[in-house]
């Protein structure tokens, strides 16, 4: 049986549903006592940017809050590569979010990664 | 019995998902799988009543074939009423699904918790259309 999930989530959010989707499955999942990491990568670590105000310029909900309900019951990592291609660091991300190299990002796919979701 | 669980995002007809997801279905039911489709985000499409093609498979007969070989299926509460197929504000008592006349018979309305509650007795969980 299934007993935990990584929910990979590679597109930037706003301009796509599916980020907000991981993250409200993430939520779900933590809620169901299943071990869930979320793992941002590509695109995806675009959502993790500090100082987002979806509702004010979009009149959608700011994705970053989620975090606030996943945080501290499951960790959260932005995939460091995917972040320096698009010249962003960690002083750029919501605290919360803990950068990870390619190597440990291995780990916790093996680790945890008994699904994999991806968004 | 195992229990596979499949996981899909994109709707009918956009991308072959739907019709990958159908056919891995009934190849598990054929092998004696217990099978789950859950429907997430523009997925929630896949099981509206009066689909009508002209050269591409139709995805709701198929679906109306699997669900007696015992297919469950159900859709994101979330996803499903921001596209118009909950009719309701509140579940039904008996079945704690969602009101809706517009999909094919099997197919619910859910809470997202009835999916980690599916993937915690799946033996595999595959996604699509992600």
């Amino acid at each position: 049986m299934v007993g935990s999930v990584v929910i990979l989530v590679t597109s930037a959010p706003y301009g796509r549903e599916n980020a907000y989707g991981g993250l409200y499955t993430a939520i779900a999942s933590l809620d169901s006592d299943l071990r869930t990491v979320v793992v941002l990568t590509g695109d995806g670590v675009y959502s993790a940017l500090r100082g987002q105000s979806g509702e004010k310029s979009l009149g959608y909900p700011t994705i970053g809050d989620l975090f606030h309900r996943i945080h501290p019951r499951a960790k959260i990592y932005a995939e460091s590569s995917s972040l320096n291609e698009r010249g962003l660091g960690k002083a750029d991300l919501i605290e919360i979010v803990e950068p990870i190299e390619d190597r440990e990002l291995l780990e916790v796919f093996v680790k945890y990664g008994e699904a994999i979701i991806t968004y | 019995m195992k229990s596979l669980t499949l996981y899909l995002l994109s709707g009918p007809y956009t991308s072959q998902c739907t019709d990958i997801a159908c056919e891995l279905a009934q190849r598990a039911l054929e092998k004696g799988y217990r099978v789950n489709l859950f429907l997430y985000i523009d997925g929630v499409h896949v099981p509206k009543k009066g689909q009508r093609t002209l050269k591409f498979p139709n995805v709701e007969n198929r679906l109306k074939k699997l669900v007696p070989k015992g297919l469950s299926i159900k859709a994101c509460v979330r996803c499903a009423s921001a596209r118009g197929y909950v009719e309701g504000e509140v579940p039904e008592l008996e079945t704690d699904t969602f009101p809706t006349t517009q999909y094919v018979e099997g197919a619910s309305i859910t809470e997202i918790y009835a999916f980690p509650a599916w993937i915690k007795e799946s033996d595999k969980l595959i996604s699509l259309g992600g």
